[in-house]
């Protein structure tokens, strides 16, 4: 290599060094933040809250529930969450108390819009729009219900419109489980 | 979560693939060098070919039927080469010592970043975790439960990961979330082990450990393999299908051009784009027949068994009902829509790749405009334009084959390039980076 070749290589390397730089103390940041929201999910609401409360929450309630149990999951939640991935193996079936509002605000952006109305038809698609009712039946037709960031009242009213009782079996974070008994 | 017991299938994928690596290319499985990134991508390979063959014969996913064949092989192999002494390497010099350093201490940032933050939602839970999880619990990959998960899936993405997350989260139990990161970490490894080799397989040190600086402190190299997401394997079994295919013209014969075969495999079952690498890879392969560089005999050897192993998915998953869903079913967009998409994803990808603005700044630094100033060097010098024309070429084939699957999908085309673009860049880089390292070959005496 010539000397004058040298220098440039030198001169791009340094470059290279400064643009590497604040992105590795950025990653290194981005990391933290996302272990201090692991161990305290309620301090960050973003998007990712309620699968990181699931994390938390949901495993430990799900030792206490036999692997061929059916559960219902009715959650407060608006955004999409891999539920599935902490009932397995046992069969799911998920309502969501869908904040139109926040959907809508949410759509308005344009690097989201894409992702809400794929999300909006995927909700549409499962009947998982939570509406009493619906609620009611699927009661009728599972074992065990688990609440998240949802109101037992309101569980416990659909539960009487199904002629069936709810009995409080554990409670952790933000997540209830209860036993769905039949007459 | 059993640290041991993930520890145990983490290695098995590196023994099944240094195995495979053994047999194919006993001269690459003998110096660690280029040993464990072939290993790290080789065996999840294996292993995914593996559990698919088991799945369709109705065997439950079990770990020891998993993992206990390989090591019976890997006892075979020390048995039989007892007693013959291991082969003279040449020591690694200071300035290659430098490079693989880096490389593991990025590797190691990886790893250690990853582990702080475990899977939890988007694209790496969709993609794969979630049947991975199917298949971790219920033992198969059961269609019905996965078309049932509530959860939006996409059950028909490639299944490489999927697969040996699968085992990772048996072995993990409940501490599945965080047992599959080294996996990626890992993958990160064999990435930045593969730019270093890319660099000193030919060149001096003193000109090979600046390339491989450029390339390892590119921002979105540095910073990969810590988030749960594929590209890095992707681009790590690209780079292995272009140093192979290099190493072609050198070595012609069915071991180079199966192992070639397998790496456009490999990337055929870690994402969609990589039916893209698999026929860019084809076409290569069969230009080198044409040619007369190849036998036909290996030739036809690699091309069948990129065509079984390219097939094999799509037909599995639509056996089982594992349909792609309807928007990412291809139509023909019309040429002139085609024509204008491409020219609005090369502009978008030149305004990534060239450090005009700080976003582009701070994900490629230097990176993009000195591999492509290198690369034409390569192109003009007549020693190196065989081996950077190709390179080039099949860089160039790649992204055009990129942009017209997104123009003939019914998905947002900005939105696509807005999200995407960045990453297919890294899945680029092999090829730029095969390019430049021609442009610092010594020239022949």
């Amino acid at each position: 290599m010539t000397r004058g070749l040298r220098v440039l290589a030198a001169a791009v390397l340094l470059a290279q060094a400064a643009a590497v730089a604040p992105a590795l103390v950025q990653a290194v940041s981005a990391a933290r933040a996302a272990h201090q929201a692991e161990r305290a999910p309620e301090s960050v609401p973003d998007p990712w809250q309620p699968a990181r409360l699931a994390a938390r929450d949901l495993a430990p309630l799900m030792r206490l529930v036999p692997d061929d149990a059916r559960v219902l999951l009715v959650a407060g939640v608006t955004s999409p969450c891999s539920w599935d991935a902490w009932v397995l193996p046992r069969p799911l079936r998920v309502l969501l108390d869908i904040d139109e509002a926040l959907l809508l605000r949410a759509e308005r952006e344009p690097s989201l819009r894409g992702v809400v109305s794929h999300w909006r038809r995927h909700v549409a698609s499962r009947r998982m729009r939570l509406q009493p009712d619906l609620l009611a039946h699927e009661l009728s037709r599972h074992d065990v219900l688990v609440l998240f960031q949802f109101d037992a009242a309101r569980a416990a009213a659909a539960a009487g419109l199904a002629g069936v009782t709810l009995r409080p079996v554990a409670s952790l974070g933000v997540a209830t489980l209860h036993a769905v008994l039949r007459p | 979560m059993s640290v041991a017991l993930v520890a145990l299938v983490l290695a098995t994928q590196a023994l099944s693939g240094w195995l495979v690596l053994r047999a194919l290319a006993p001269d690459l499985s003998g110096r660690w060098t280029t040993a464990l990134p072939r290993a790290l991508l080789l065996g999840p390979l294996v292993l995914t070919l593996q559990m698919l063959a088991c799945d369709a014969a109705g065997v439950p996913l079990r770990l020891p039927a998993l993992l206990l064949p390989w090591w019976a092989l890997a006892g075979l192999a020390a048995w039989r080469r007892r007693g013959r002494p291991a082969a003279e390497r040449e020591p690694l010099g200071p300035a290659h010592l430098a490079a693989l350093g880096l490389a593991f201490a990025l590797g190691g940032l990886a790893l250690g970043a990853g582990l702080l933050q475990p899977l939890r939602a988007g694209d790496p839970l969709t993609n794969a975790a979630l049947s991975g999880r199917v298949a971790a619990t219920l033992g198969s990959l059961d269609a019905d439960r996965i078309l049932a998960l509530q959860a939006p899936v996409f059950a028909s993405y490639p299944p490489l990961v999927a697969f040996n997350e699968a085992a990772l989260f048996r072995a993990a139990g409940e501490g599945w979330a965080r047992a599959a990161m080294p996996f990626f970490a890992l993958a990160q490894l064999a990435l930045l082990l593969l730019l270093v080799e890319t660099c000193f397989e030919r060149a001096r040190p003193a000109r090979a450990l600046p390339l491989a600086l450029l390339l390892l402190l590119a921002p979105t190299v540095a910073t990969g393999g810590a988030t749960g997401y594929f590209d890095e394997r992707f681009a790590a079994s690209v780079l292995l299908l272009g140093l192979t295919l290099s190493d072609l013209h050198r070595r012609p014969g069915a071991p180079r051009a199966l192992l070639a075969a397998a790496a456009a495999v490999a990337c055929a079952l870690t994402k969609p784009q990589g039916l893209v690498v698999a026929a860019v890879a084809a076409l290569l392969l069969a230009a080198s027949l044409a040619r007369g560089r190849l036998p036909v005999r290996a030739a036809l050897a690699a091309l069948g068994l990129l065509a079984a192993g390219c097939a094999l998915w799509p037909v599995f998953a639509h056996a089982r009902g594992l349909d792609p869903p309807p928007e990412l079913v291809p139509h023909w967009p019309g040429a002139a829509s085609l024509a204008a998409r491409m020219a609005e994803a090369l502009t978008f990808a030149a305004r990534q790749a060239l450090p005009l603005d700080a976003a582009a700044w701070s994900a490629w630094g230097l990176a993009w405009p000195a591999l492509l100033a290198l690369g034409a060097v390569g192109l003009a010098r007549r020693s190196t334009r065989a081996l950077a024309g190709m390179a080039l070429l099949a860089g160039a084939l790649q992204l055009a084959g990129y942009v017209a699957m997104v123009a003939c999908i019914s998905i947002d085309f900005e939105w696509s390039l807005a999200t995407g673009l960045g990453r297919w860049l890294l899945h680029l880089l092999p090829w730029a980076a095969l390019a430049a390292a021609a442009a610092i070959e010594e020239p022949a005496a």
